[in-house]
C-alpha cells in the first residue's frame, strides 16, 4: 500500500511539474531549431529585393491607410525602403550614415549617431530583416507560434517597449525570408507590412543606397 | 710701541674684534630673524597681480571665475594609420572619452569634467521645452508662432504629419505628433541653437565629435590655478598619467588653454635661465678676480642676499601673500644694494689713510644715493599694479637693510689698501680742460634731444599676450585646433552679474534682447532656454494675450484642415489641453540630468572669492569686431554686464601703462630733483646728477623707437630701476668731485655698472619675451647711464661754476680742513 500512494505521488509530481518543464524545454528547442534554420538561410541571402504594401491602423487617422513601395537591402549594413503609393518617400541606411527623402525629392543626410529617432528606425529594421535571428534573441523575448512566425515581445526597462508591445515576424517556409511583419504598437494602433515577389541575392547597384532619385 | 696701536688701527686692523663680532651678531641675527618671519610667506603666483587695478583686473577676474582661465580643452585623435576604418576609429574615442572622462572625475584636481553630453546607457532625455514654451516665448517668437497658424502653413504640415506617421518613423514620432502637431518645436530648436558656438562640432552619440569623424572633445577645468607653473606641471603630469592608462595605440591627445601656455613659458624661461646664469655667473666671477682682487668681495655679493630675507619678513608683514612674480622682481630690485658695498670696498681699498676718515667720506653720497633710492621706489607705492605695490615694499626695505649691512659689515673684512693706492692726495682736475668730457657732454645733449623727439613716437603695447612665448608646439596644437574645430575668430566674453541667479539671468536677458536687437551674429547663451522668471511671467502673458486673440479662428481652421488629411477629431487631443493648462515657469533645476546640465554648468557660475557672494552667466559672441564699440557703450550703461574682450583690455592696459609711465617717472624725477636739490643746493649740481637718468631714459626712448620694439609692463618695472642705479651713479660722481682726496669712485661705478650690465643685459639675449624686454632695458639703460656719469655728470657738475664755489659749503670745508692738518 505504502509502495502504492509513493508511486501515485511520484506520477501526480511529474504530472504537476516536470511535464510542462518538459512541454517547455521542447518549445525552446523548436525555437532553436528554428532560429538555426533561420540564421542558416539567412547567411546564404546576402542580398533581398521585394515589393511591400503596409496597412497602418491608427487611432489618430478616421481609416486604416495603405502604402505601397519596394524594400532593397544588402546584407550586413545598407537597406532603402521606399514608398511608391500614394505619396512617394525614401529612406536609406547606409552604414552609420543614411538619407531621408521626401515627395518633392528633398533629401536630408543623416548619421546614426546624431538622430535618434532613425536610430531607433534602423535598429528594428536591421533586426526584423537583417537575418541576424541569434542576435535578436540575445536582445529581446522570441516565442514560435506556427510553423515558421517569430514573436518579439519587449521588456518594459528596455526603451523600444516604450512605442511597441509586440512585433509578429512571419517567414516563408521554403526559403525562410520574412513575408509579412505585424507591429502592435504601445495603445492599440497596428501595423501590417506584407512583402511579396521577393528575388534574393540579386546584384544591387551601390546607387540604391547612395542616392534617392534613381536614374532610369 | 705706542705707535703700534696707532698703526694697527689706521690700517687692516682699525677695528677691534669685538666690534666686528658684535657687528656681525647683529647683522646675523635681524637675517636670522628675517628668516624666522620670511617662513610664514604665502605667494601666489597669479598674473593678474600684474594688472593695473580697476577694469580689467575685475574683468579678468571674472574670467577667472567663470572658468575660461583654468579651462583644459583636450582633443582625442584617432590616427588613420592605425585605425583606417572610421567606425574603428570613432569606437576607439568614444571609449577613450569615457575612460578619460572617469578618471579626470576622480581626480580631485580636476572639477566640469565632461566628455558627453548624455550617455547612450542611461535615458537622458531633454526634458520637454515645448511644454514650457509659453515661458520661453519671447515677443520676436510670437511672429514665428503667428506664421505658423496660418492656413497655407497649417495645411504643410498637416500632410506632413500624415506622411510621417505612416513613415517607419512614425512609431516613436506618433506622441510628439499628437502634443506638436504645427511644429511649435521648431522654436524650442532654434532657441537650443543658442547653446552651440558656431564650430564645427557635431554630437554624435553624446559626444563632441569633429567632421571628419576623427577627434573627440574633452573639457575639463584645473582646480589649482593654471596661470602658476608648478601647477602646471603637476596638472601635466596628472593628464600624462591618465593619458597612459586609458590611450589606446593610435588615439593621441593634445590640449590647448592656459596650460600648454604656461608650462611652454616656463620651459622657455628656465631654458633661457640655464643657458644665461652660468654665462653670467662666471663673467661676473672674471669682473670681481679682476677688479677687487680680493675673495673677501665674496661678502660684497652677499650684502643683498643677507639683506632680502628680513625685507621678505617686512613684506609679509604687509601684503597678506605675496605675487611670486613680485618676489623674484623685487629681489632684482634690491640688487641695487650691491652698489652701496662696492661702493664702500674700493673706497676702503683704494685709500690710504684712516678707514674711519674714509668711511667718514663715503657717509654722505651713500647717504644721498640711499635717499634717491629710496624715493624712486616710494613712487612705486602709487603705482595702480598690485604686484608693483608688492615689489616697492620688498626693494625698499631691502635697500635700507642692504645699506645698514653693507656699512656694518664692509669695514669688518680687514681690507689693506691695495699696492695702486694713493694716499690723500687732490686729485687732479682735469674734467674742465677735457675735450672728450667736451665732446660727450654734446653727444649727451643730442641724445637728450633725440630722446625727446623719440617720446611721442614710442607706442605702448597693452596687448597682454605680448610676454607670452607658447612655442612651436604649442602653436602647432593650437592651428591643428583650429583646423578640426573652426578658427573661433574675434570671440567677446560678456558675464552677467548677480546677487543671486535671479538677477543674474535677469541682466542675462537683458543682455539677450540687446544683442538680438543689435543683430549680433554667433551669439551662446543660456537666456532663450533659461530666462529669469521675470521675463517667463512676462513672456507668458504674451503669450495668453495671443492665444485669446488667436483661439477662437484657430478652433475653427485647425479642425478642419487635420480633417482633410484623414485625422480623428481626437487626434491632436493632448494638444488642446496643452494650450489650455496656465502658463508654467521653471528653475534651473528643471534641466538637472539632462544632457544639457554640462553646458549650463558650465555657463552658470557661482562667484564666491574676493569677499563676492554672486552669480555670474557666461554668454560668448563670435565674429562681431565691428559691433565692439556698441557693446562697450551698452556694458557701461549696465554696470552688472561685463564684456571681457582683449580689444577692450588692450586699449585700458595701454592707458593705464602710458598713465604709470608718466605719473611714476614724473613723480620719481620731482622727488630726486628735490632731494639732490636739498643736497647740493645749485642747478649745476642737479643737472650732474640728473644727467645718467635722463640719458638712460632718452636712450632707451631712441632704442625703443629706432628698433620698433613697444613699451610694455616689464619696462616699467626696470625702467624705475634703472631710474634708481644711475641716479646713484650721478650722486656718487658729483660727490667723488666734492671730495677730491677720495679715490676709486669712477672705479666703483664702473664696477657696479658692469655687474648689472653682466646680470641683466645676458637677460637681453632671453629667447622669451619678457626676460628679453627687461634685459634690452638694463642694458641700453645702464649702457647710456654709466659712460655719462664718468664722463658728462662732472663736466656740467663745473660747468660755468668754479668747483671751488661748491666747496666752500660747510660739509666740505670741513673735509678741506681736516686734510690741510694732515
Amino acid at each position: 500500500m505504502k509502495f502504492f500512494i509513493a508511486l501515485t505521488t511520484l506520477l501526480i509530481s511529474i504530472l504537476f511539474f516536470v511535464a510542462p518543464g518538459a512541454a517547455a524545454v521542447t518549445q525552446d528547442h523548436e525555437l532553436d531549431v528554428f532560429l538555426q534554420q533561420l540564421q542558416a538561410a539567412s547567411e546564404k541571402t546576402s542580398s533581398y529585393t521585394t515589393q511591400f504594401s503596409q496597412e497602418k491602423h491608427l487611432a489618430m487617422l478616421a481609416r486604416p491607410v495603405l502604402f505601397s513601395g519596394q524594400l532593397s537591402l544588402v546584407r550586413p549594413d545598407k537597406l532603402r525602403w521606399q514608398f511608391l503609393n500614394p505619396i512617394p518617400s525614401t529612406l536609406i541606411f547606409n552604414g552609420d550614415k543614411g538619407i531621408r527623402c521626401d515627395a518633392e525629392g528633398e533629401s536630408a543626410s543623416f548619421t546614426l549617431a546624431s538622430d535618434p529617432v532613425m536610430k531607433i528606425v534602423s535598429e528594428q529594421l536591421w533586426s526584423w530583416l537583417g537575418g541576424d535571428y541569434q542576435k535578436l534573441a540575445a536582445q529581446y523575448q522570441l516565442d514560435k507560434e506556427d510553423k515558421a512566425t517569430l514573436v518579439v515581445s519587449f521588456k518594459s526597462e528596455q526603451p523600444i517597449a516604450d512605442f511597441l508591445s509586440r512585433v509578429r515576424i512571419r517567414f516563408d517556409e521554403e526559403n525562410l525570408q520574412p513575408i509579412m511583419i505585424e507591429i502592435d504598437e504601445k495603445g492599440g494602433d497596428f501595423t501590417r507590412i506584407i512583402f511579396t515577389e521577393s528575388r534574393l541575392n540579386e546584384t544591387l547597384a551601390d546607387t540604391l543606397f547612395n542616392k534617392c532619385e534613381l536614374d532610369d | 710701541m705706542k705707535r703700534l696701536p696707532i698703526l694697527y688701527l689706521t690700517n687692516v686692523n682699525w677695528m677691534t674684534r669685538q666690534e666686528r663680532f658684535f657687528r656681525w651678531i647683529f647683522v646675523l641675527a635681524i637675517v636670522a630673524l628675517g628668516a624666522f618671519f620670511s617662513t610664514g610667506l604665502s605667494v601666489k603666483d597669479n598674473a593678474l597681480d600684474l594688472l593695473p587695478d580697476g577694469v580689467v583686473r575685475n574683468d579678468l577676474h571674472l574670467l577667472q571665475q567663470i572658468g575660461l582661465v583654468d579651462r583644459i580643452i583636450i582633443t582625442l585623435t584617432a590616427d588613420k594609420t592605425v585605425y583606417p576604418s572610421l567606425k574603428e576609429a570613432q569606437t576607439a574615442l568614444e571609449k577613450s572619452g569615457v575612460e578619460c572622462e572617469n578618471l579626470l572625475r576622480k581626480n580631485d584636481n580636476f572639477s566640469h569634467v565632461f566628455a558627453r553630453f548624455y550617455s547612450t546607457d542611461k535615458r537622458q532625455a531633454l526634458p520637454d521645452l515645448t511644454r514650457i514654451l509659453p515661458a520661453l516665448t519671447r515677443q520676436t517668437d510670437l511672429a514665428k508662432l503667428k506664421r505658423l497658424l496660418t492656413e497655407t502653413s497649417m495645411s504643410s504640415q498637416m500632410e506632413k504629419n500624415f506622411i510621417l506617421l505612416n513613415s517607419l518613423a512614425g512609431i516613436p514620432l506618433k506622441k510628439q505628433l499628437q502634443k506638436d502637431p504645427l511644429d511649435f518645436r521648431s522654436i524650442v530648436m532654434t532657441k537650443l541653437a543658442f547653446l552651440r558656438d558656431n564650430s564645427n562640432i557635431n554630437l554624435q552619440n553624446g559626444f563632441l565629435i569633429s567632421a571628419d569623424g576623427r577627434n573627440i572633445l574633452i573639457f575639463a577645468e584645473s582646480r589649482p590655478g593654471l596661470t602658476d607653473s608648478n601647477n602646471a606641471r603637476k596638472i601635466q603630469n596628472d593628464l600624462e598619467q591618465i593619458y597612459k592608462q586609458v590611450l589606446p595605440v593610435g588615439i593621441t591627445a593634445r590640449v590647448i588653454g592656459t596650460l600648454p601656455h604656461t608650462l611652454a613659458n616656463s620651459q622657455t624661461i628656465k631654458a633661457d635661465l640655464q643657458t644665461l646664469l652660468p654665462i653670467a655667473t662666471i663673467l661676473l666671477f672674471l669682473l670681481l678676480a679682476f677688479t677687487l682682487k680680493s675673495v673677501r668681495a665674496i661678502v660684497v655679493f652677499a650684502v643683498p642676499l643677507l639683506a632680502s630675507l628680513p625685507a621678505i619678513a617686512i613684506t609679509v608683514c604687509f601684503f597678506n601673500g605675496m605675487s611670486g612674480l613680485a618676489l623674484g622682481f623685487g629681489i632684482v630690485l634690491l640688487g641695487i644694494a650691491v652698489d652701496f658695498s662696492v661702493h664702500l670696498f674700493v673706497a676702503l681699498t683704494n685709500n690710504h689713510g684712516e678707514p674711519r676718515k674714509i668711511l667718514q667720506q663715503m657717509r654722505r653720497p651713500l647717504l644721498f644715493a640711499t635717499a634717491t633710492t629710496t624715493c624712486v621706489f616710494l613712487v612705486l607705492f602709487f603705482s595702480d599694479v598690485p604686484a608693483h605695490r608688492q615689489m616697492a615694499c620688498l626693494a625698499l626695505s631691502g635697500i635700507l637693510n642692504g645699506v645698514l649691512f653693507a656699512w656694518l659689515l664692509i669695514p669688518t673684512l680687514h681690507i689693506e689698501p691695495q699696492n695702486n693706492a694713493l694716499n690723500s692726495v687732490q686729485k687732479p682736475n682735469a674734467v674742465n680742460k677735457s675735450v672728450p668730457h667736451k665732446v660727450f657732454t654734446l653727444l649727451w645733449a643730442v641724445l637728450l634731444c633725440l630722446g625727446i623727439f623719440a617720446w611721442p613716437h614710442i607706442h605702448y603695447d597693452g596687448n597682454l599676450q605680448s610676454l607670452d612665448a607658447p612655442g612651436e608646439d604649442v602653436a602647432a596644437d593650437e592651428a591643428f585646433f583650429n583646423q578640426i574645430w573652426g578658427t573661433p575668430g574675434d570671440k567677446f566674453f560678456i558675464v552677467s552679474v548677480g546677487g543671486n541667479l535671479e538677477e543674474a539671468l535677469e541682466q542675462n536677458d537683458i543682455l539677450f534682447d540687446f544683442l538680438s536687437a543689435d543683430a549680433f551674429k554667433q551669439i551662446q547663451t543660456i537666456a532663450p532656454i533659461l530666462p529669469s522668471i521675470q521675463k517667463q511671467k512676462q513672456n507668458g502673458l504674451n503669450w495668453k494675450d495671443f492665444w485669446t486673440a488667436e483661439l477662437p479662428q484657430f478652433h475653427t481652421d485647425f479642425p478642419a484642415i487635420a480633417t482633410k488629411f484623414g485625422f480623428t477629431p481626437q487626434a491632436f487631443a493632448p494638444f488642446f489641453h496643452w494650450l489650455q493648462r496656465p502658463v508654467e515657469t521653471f528653475q534651473r533645476e528643471r534641466f538637472d540630468g539632462s544632457p544639457l546640465a554640462p553646458m549650463l554648468k558650465m555657463m552658470i557660475r557661482p562667484d564666491s572669492s574676493m569677499g563676492n557672494n554672486q552669480m555670474i552667466v557666461l554668454t560668448t559672441v563670435s565674429g562681431n569686431s565691428d559691433k565692439i564699440d556698441s557693446l562697450l557703450s551698452f556694458s557701461e550703461k549696465h554696470p552688472a554686464i561685463h564684456v571681457l574682450a582683449n580689444q577692450k583690455w588692450k586699449g585700458q592696459v595701454e592707458r593705464s601703462l602710458k598713465d604709470n609711465i608718466l605719473f611714476l617717472s614724473g613723480l620719481a624725477a620731482f622727488l630726486v630733483s628735490v632731494l639732490v636739490f636739498i643736497q647740493f643746493k645749485h642747478t649745476n649740481a642737479i643737472l650732474a646728477v640728473l644727467a645718467p637718468v635722463l640719458a638712460a631714459l632718452a636712450g632707451m626712448m631712441v632704442f625703443c623707437w629706432v628698433m620698433g620694439y613697444t613699451l610694455n609692463m616689464m619696462h616699467v618695472i626696470m625702467g624705475i630701476m634703472v631710474i634708481g642705479l644711475t641716479v646713484d651713479y650721478g650722486i656718487f660722481a658729483i660727490c667723488s668731485q666734492l671730495e677730491p682726496n677720495l679715490h676709486g669712485t669712477e672705479k666703483a661705478i664702473s664696477i657696479c655698472a658692469t655687474s648689472t650690465l653682466i646680470g641683466f643685459g645676458v637677460l637681453a639675449f632671453s629667447s622669451h619675451p619678457a626676460l628679453h624686454s627687461l634685459g634690452i632695458t638694463v642694458l641700453v639703460g645702464i649702457g647710456v647711464g654709466w659712460p655719462v656719469s664718468l664722463l658728462v655728470s662732472p663736466y656740467l657738475f663745473t660747468l660755468g661754476k668754479k668747483r671751488s664755489t661748491f666747496l666752500t659749503r660747510p660739509g666740505i670745508e670741513n673735509t678741506q680742513k681736516d686734510q690741510g692738518h694732515k
